[in-house]
């Protein structure tokens, strides 16, 4: 099977800025970014280990569909720093009727540190709203589990609004945690 | 009061779901996709929705078998015990007559003494006044809001959506 490379839905299918790239999720990124969800499960929100087998299934089954989909429920990239993959991440739970996104971001967890995170996770912020704007949204928005301060930073420099703080509503090794949810109108 | 209940939703009463499901009005203020949905639309739906394991979906009966709305625990999560909660009464005729109060009251005793949750969430437009004022009414407070989260006639603006939530005991 050939994996599709490029977005039916989109115009441009990749995004740059300085050493930081979008490209569309590519199969080969498919392992790394299994591992970097279960080394990570604590805070996303996935209940089981992801095994190869069912990394192989969900991007044969689902993320293949996405590509030719006029209108695709999600659309992911691979997200790479000089060429090499860094982390994924893309526009989730399209409401192609109301016109928003859920964002959705992960980071290789060895490459974690605050600096890093900072630097790509704003990088990321400035490249996903290309693809937003491509395919006409008005807001994307994002949840994240307060767990640290830093980590909602790059959207607050980025100019995302707090429209939300769901007190106490997830269960993460036994601590209730809130969810803040910011959000930019594009 | 008119003996009510809640009844889970069986395929039985698809008519009444064709019907709601296809009333746009509706939709639009219970933030539901609107299309015209066919009878075998309606019983997959109740199908579907009534094997997930991670919902609770009711009909609203009265007077022993009438169907008149719906209500819903969704995304019930059970290690958080949370769930998002859903109402309407789709039979206009029972609007504006208390119902709504009575049958809330009924979903969040099955939240949270059947099911043992502690969080109950919801969404509702921000220009629903009445069922912002009922939520209010039974403890329900105001966790933050969606702006521009939904087109109406073309429009985004003032479209926005309050984020709702009651703690059990609280």
């Amino acid at each position: 099977m050939e994996f599709p490379k490029k977005y039916k839905a989109l115009e441009n299918n990749m995004f740059s800025s300085g050493n930081f790239t979008l490209v569309p999720i590519r199969f080969e990124d498919r392992l790394k970014i299994m591992q970097w969800r279960n080394e990570q499960i604590d805070v996303l929100r996935q209940n089981t280990l992801l095994t190869a087998e069912m990394q192989d299934a969900y991007f044969e089954k689902v993320v293949f569909n996405l590509f030719n989909a006029e209108r695709p429920s999600q659309i992911l990239f691979s997200f790479l720093k000089n060429e090499q993959i860094v982390g994924y991440g893309g526009l989730v739970h399209i409401d192609w009727k109301n016109k928003n996104a859920e964002i959705s971001f992960l980071l290789d967890p060895s490459l974690n540190s605050i600096e890093f995170y900072n630097v790509a996770f704003e990088s990321f912020l400035d490249l996903i709203l290309e693809p937003a704007r491509n395919i006409e949204l008005h807001k994307i928005y994002t949840y994240g589990y307060s767990l640290v301060d830093y980590r909602f930073f790059p959207l607050i420099n980025k100019n995302f609004l707090l429209e939300a703080i769901l007190k106490e509503q997830v269960l993460i090794n036994e601590n209730l945690i809130d969810v803040k949810i910011y959000a930019k109108i594009l | 009061m008119n003996n009510i209940k809640l009844k889970t939703l069986n395929i039985a009463h698809a008519d009444e779901i064709t019907e709601w499901k296809s009333d746009r009005e509706l939709s639009e203020l219970i933030l539901s996709d609107f299309s015209k949905t066919s009878k075998d639309e309606s019983e997959k739906w109740i199908s579907k929705n009534t094997s997930d394991p991670n919902q609770r979906l009711f009909g609203l009966i009265i007077n022993e078998s009438e169907l008149i709305g719906i209500g819903r625990l969704m995304f019930i999560d059970f290690t958080a015990k949370t769930c998002e909660l859903g109402i309407y009464i789709g039979n206009k005729n029972h609007r504006g007559l208390g119902l709504g109060k009575s049958f809330l009251n009924l979903l969040v005793s099955h939240a949270f003494i059947n099911l043992g949750l502690r969080k109950i969430n919801l969404k509702v437009r921000e220009d629903n006044f009445n069922a912002v004022s009922l939520y209010e009414k039974l403890g329900f407070i105001n966790e933050g809001k969606f702006n521009e989260h939904f087109v109406s006639n073309e429009k985004f603006k003032n479209n926005n959506i309050l984020l709702m939530a009651l703690f059990n005991g609280r």
